[in-house]
């Protein structure tokens, strides 16, 4: 028996005997945790969804408070706290109707004064936190948020600055649903500090998610950020702004001008000093928020950003188009020739959000322009809004002659076979008249249609359109 | 002659030995290891189980913040999932989701399932290539579902149709998915909660991936879980749940992913296409992408990070047969060998951090090579005992050593699953999940080892071939539209 050998025995067999033995509790452990949680689920089953009956009748109002305060007391404390617990887990945005009667239940439990000492946790100087505790402290800052606790919001500032990064991201919600004016400036300091910081200590994503949930009268307090000297800080202060004007229109279903909104000082910035800013990014911003503004003094702003030499200034300017009422349709027809594939489609996108008249400031510039890649973007968007069928259905109308025309050069300039399947579903007099024009205007793309139109059965043709050729552009460029 | 064969004898025994020796120190390391990252791992999935009474995904949900994602989906012949998965997406809880399918050239029925389930319409977009990708044939869109988009194109493999659908991605993120998966309804916000919460800039974030066999899935939703009927799957439950709880979340907060499984993870578009996006020449084309994703941001100077999160559930089917599950592995295997070679420069580098100094060395010498350390050591313990008789006392209780610690992992994976996520509620699950991972290292593993002994084979032989793995899922019936017209 070598050495080596003797050590190996000798060390082996107690390690077998321990890691069977070890193999055994592990076993034994999650069997009887399972039978454990079993019996508890069934004993507790009863009372944890009677007090949940009672948490649920309270907030919808079927339950007289004082007789279900009174019963909830009876009950033993871990079973309320489970089923608010469970209420608070799944029910995050409730009305706030509901949650005020969540909060007071909360308060008459006891369980605020106690999600405050537990927030409040970190303060207690000279004393050891326990590492884990931040479990609870994140907890009790997001079930305060929850309930809209007012009063709270001074600890949740102070809990932005939590040694624990979950702890601070679940304030800064908090702070979004009971959006406590005096806390938005607060808010509005992180977010100043994140941006000019390399690490920091609480994600600007998260900072702007807080703000934005704000209503658009309190961004009047970012002013100071909109005229800081780090470009960074302007840009995030802007896509703030931007971001709440964004999410006020979608609440109020609103796509127009919504300068009565915002604070006129912070119109007059964004105006006069955002919209030339030194840096792009911070323009790009602008021309979303611009647009928004009082059309006689945002249209020459929103101009300029449109001819901006940045390609994503002039993209976010002709995008911010489609939140001005009153802006030419021309100003987005001009951009369709854009060098940048981008803002050609973004210009097309927001012709066709114009409506009637922006498909016709589409077509007319189909007709008119020679660019090959515009023209592409034209059609690639009739398409892609599903207006090739209604198009070809009108087609030879009295009064829609535009349309009639540009299906017309659609076939004489090459994009036939983007019509093809869809003619299987235009009335046939129409397509006889179709045939009929095309007779008029030969040429070799003309020929090619009426080739593949004309071919055994192709108008049961439907997919896939090109399955010889690709789908190749003529912009192979890259952006 | 007489005097050679005891001589030969004394030089086999020797060598012999000195390979217990190696093997001992391999096992100490990987054990090792693999102990501290299941202490890791404890710890940090409790938290994030914890993390659900504060996590406040309504918040994602409603914010015009949160960044909108691109979920794609690269198909080839996968006609009997393809549907299934596409509804699951669809139905995931996302603000300004889109989705997008890229058939790679599928000789079956996968197209015509996927214009017939959503009512597909040939369009004519512009393609604007910034990856090269194979020729794209066409794409479909949907009145009915205006944020799915399908691309057909020529067959390419995996990490093609993937660069074909980032091509025609225009959110800031996208979510790889393959076409045998099942996303949870709000999968992707998890995997998007990380993304807004972290400090620091993340590209990659990565969930987890169960095992579909066994569920019932209605509508494109996992509705029941249970574990699968067979045992070859019933192994692989485990070995999911030791491998995505213990490994991935242990290695994530050590901060030395190697590993994002491509079949669900969340990628930043522009750092992706900065990188070069998906690339062909490994056979694991996700683990090949976060490794060189860490190794470009360190070169162009930039923070960057990856996460992963044990929250976000994707159910996927696994091998059913021997025959599937030796491709699987073989294939796996093959990309990990194939990817630290190719980045091999960070090894050892004090550059790259914990992935450098102990996640690639670990890789190299515990994933990589351990299995041709392990299956030789088995043959040198056979070689032993068949030689040498007098030797079992010695080998018997290296054996059971070795039998009992791995047989300890896996054990703890299941009570790991069962003390934070719980998913497998009935009693019977349990009890079948635990008698798993006891016998998992009494044939199992040995066979799991030789199909990976394989793949170090094949690397060495310099091959380099994508092996498809097909699932077993209930034929549904094809109704294609064109047959309903007809």
């Amino acid at each position: 028996m070598s050495t080596f050998e003797s050590v190996v025995v000798e060390a082996a067999w107690p390690l077998v005997t321990g890691l069977s033995a070890l193999l055994a509790a592990l076993i034994l452990f999650v069997v009887a945790r399972r039978a454990r949680g079993n019996l508890k689920s069934v004993c507790n089953e009863e009372t944890r969804t009677l007090c949940h009956e009672l948490i649920g009748g309270l907030i919808t109002a079927t339950i007289e408070y004082p007789d279900a305060l009174v019963q909830l007391r009876k009950r033993p404390a871990a079973q309320v706290r489970a089923a608010l617990k469970a209420i608070l887990t799944t029910d995050k945005n409730l009305p706030p109707a509901r949650a005020a009667v969540l909060k007071a239940v909360c308060e008459d439990l006891g369980l605020v004064a106690q999600w405050r000492r537990t927030l409040a946790d970190t303060r207690n100087s000279g004393r050891k936190v326990n590492p884990f505790s931040f479990v609870l402290r994140a907890e009790a800052a997001e079930n305060l948020g929850i309930i809209h606790h007012q009063p709270s919001w001074p600890l949740l500032v102070e809990a932005l600055d939590d040694p624990n990064g979950a702890v601070r991201f679940a304030a800064a919600r908090s702070l979004a649903s009971i959006r406590e004016p005096e806390s938005f400036t607060a808010l509005a300091d992180r977010l100043e500090a994140a941006a000019q910081d390399s690490t920091p200590t609480i994600s600007v994503r998260s900072l702007k998610m807080a703000l934005a949930s704000f209503p658009i009268s309190q961004a009047v307090a970012l002013r100071r950020l909109l005229e800081h000297s780090h470009p960074r800080v302007r840009f995030l202060a802007s896509d703030v702004v931007a971001l709440m004007v964004q999410r006020e229109s979608s609440e109020s279903h609103s796509s127009g001008c919504d300068s009565s909104r915002l604070a006129p000082q912070l119109a007059d910035i964004f105006l006069t000093r955002l919209a030339e800013d030194e840096d792009s990014d911070v323009r790009a911003r602008a021309a979303s928020i611009v647009a928004r503004l009082e059309p006689a003094r945002a249209m020459p702003v929103l101009a300029a950003l449109l001819g901006d030499p940045a390609w994503f200034v002039r993209l976010h300017a002709v995008r911010a188009l489609r939140h001005q009422r009153f802006a030419p349709l021309s100003l987005a027809s001009q951009r369709l020739t854009d060098p940048n594939w981008r803002v050609r489609e973004a210009a097309a996108q927001t012709l066709v959000a114009g409506g009637r008249s922006g498909l016709q400031k589409l077509f007319e510039h189909f007709l008119e322009t020679c660019d090959r890649y515009s023209q592409e973007q034209v059609i690639e968007e009739v398409e892609r809004a599903g207006l090739l069928l209604p198009i070809l259905a009108a087609y030879g109308e009295p009064g829609r002659k535009l349309e009639t025309h540009f299906v017309e050069e659609m076939v004489a300039r090459g994009f036939g076979d983007v019509l093809l399947p869809v003619l299987q579903n235009v009335p046939p007099e129409k397509l006889r008249a179709l045939a009929r024009e095309l007779t008029h205007t030969p040429n070799a793309h003309v020929e090619l249609f009426v080739r593949q139109w004309g071919g055994p059965a192709p108008v049961e043709q439907t997919w896939p359109v090109n399955e010889s050729q690709p789908v190749e552009s003529a912009t192979a460029e890259v952006s | 002659m007489h005097n050679l064969i005891p001589g030969v004898l004394a030089l086999v025994h020797n060598v012999v030995n000195a390979y217990f020796v190696v093997l001992a120190a391999y096992f100490i390391a990987g054990n090792g290891v693999y102990t501290l990252l299941m202490f890791l791992s404890i710890a940090s999935v409790w938290l994030h189980k914890r993390s659900r009474a504060y996590e406040g995904l309504h918040l994602l949900r409603q914010s015009p913040a949160t960044p909108p994602v691109t979920v794609i989906i690269p198909a080839c012949d996968e006609e009997k999932v393809i549907v299934d998965s596409v509804r699951s997406v669809l139905k995931t809880d996302y603000p300004g989701l889109q989705v997008c399918v890229v058939d790679d050239g599928s000789s079956d029925t996968t197209l015509h399932r996927l214009i017939d389930a959503f009512n597909l319409a040939p369009t004519a977009l512009i393609s604007r290539p910034r990856l090269p990708s194979r020729r794209v044939r066409s794409f479909f869109v949907s009145a009915e579902y205006p944020n799915l988009l399908v691309i057909s194109k020529d067959n390419g493999g995996k990490p093609d149709a993937l660069n074909a659908g980032l091509n025609m991605c225009r959110t800031p993120y996208f979510c790889t998915l393959d076409s045998d998966c099942i996303l949870e309804r709000d999968a992707l916000l998890r995997l998007m909660w990380p993304v807004i919460h972290s400090p620091e800039p993340i590209a990659v974030s990565g969930g987890i991936v169960r095992v579909l066999d066994g569920c019932d899935v209605k509508d494109g939703q996992v509705v029941k879980v249970d574990v699968p009927h067979g045992a070859l799957q019933r192994f692989q439950v485990v070995e999911y749940l030791r491998s995505f709880l213990f490994g991935r979340t242990a290695w994530d907060l050590l901060g030395g992913t190697v590993i994002v499984s491509g079949a669900f993870a969340l990628f930043h578009r522009e750092t992706v296409l900065e990188a070069g996006g998906f690339l062909s020449d490994t056979v694991t084309e996700d683990m090949e992408l976060v490794v060189r994703l860490r190794r470009w941001a360190a070169d162009q100077g930039r923070i960057l990070r990856t996460n992963f999160t044990s929250n976000p559930v994707c159910w996927a089917y696994c091998p059913h047969n021997h025959r599937m599950l030796e491709r699987q592995r073989r294939r796996w295997q093959l990309g990990l060998c194939q990817t630290l070679w190719k980045h091999r420069r960070m090894i050892f580098n004090s550059r790259f951090g914990t992935l450098g100094l102990v996640s690639l060395p670990f890789q190299v010498m515990v994933e990589a090579l351990g299995a041709a350390v392990e299956l030789l050591g088995y043959v040198a313990i056979l070689l032993l005992a068949c030689c040498d008789p007098s030797r079992l006392w010695f080998l018997v209780p290296v054996v059971l050593v070795g039998l009992a610690s791995a047989g300890v992992l896996s054990v703890s994976a299941v009570v790991l699953e069962e003390m934070t996520h719980r998913r497998y509620r009935s009693t019977r699950s349990l009890a079948i999940l635990l008698f798993y991972a006891l016998v998992e290292n009494l044939g199992y593993r040995q066979l799991t080892l030789w199909y990976r002994f394989q793949g170090v084979v094949r690397f060495l032989a310099g091959r380099h071939h994508w092996e498809k793995v097909e699932h077993l899922v209930a034929e549904r019936p094809l109704a294609s539209r064109l047959e309903r017209v007809a």
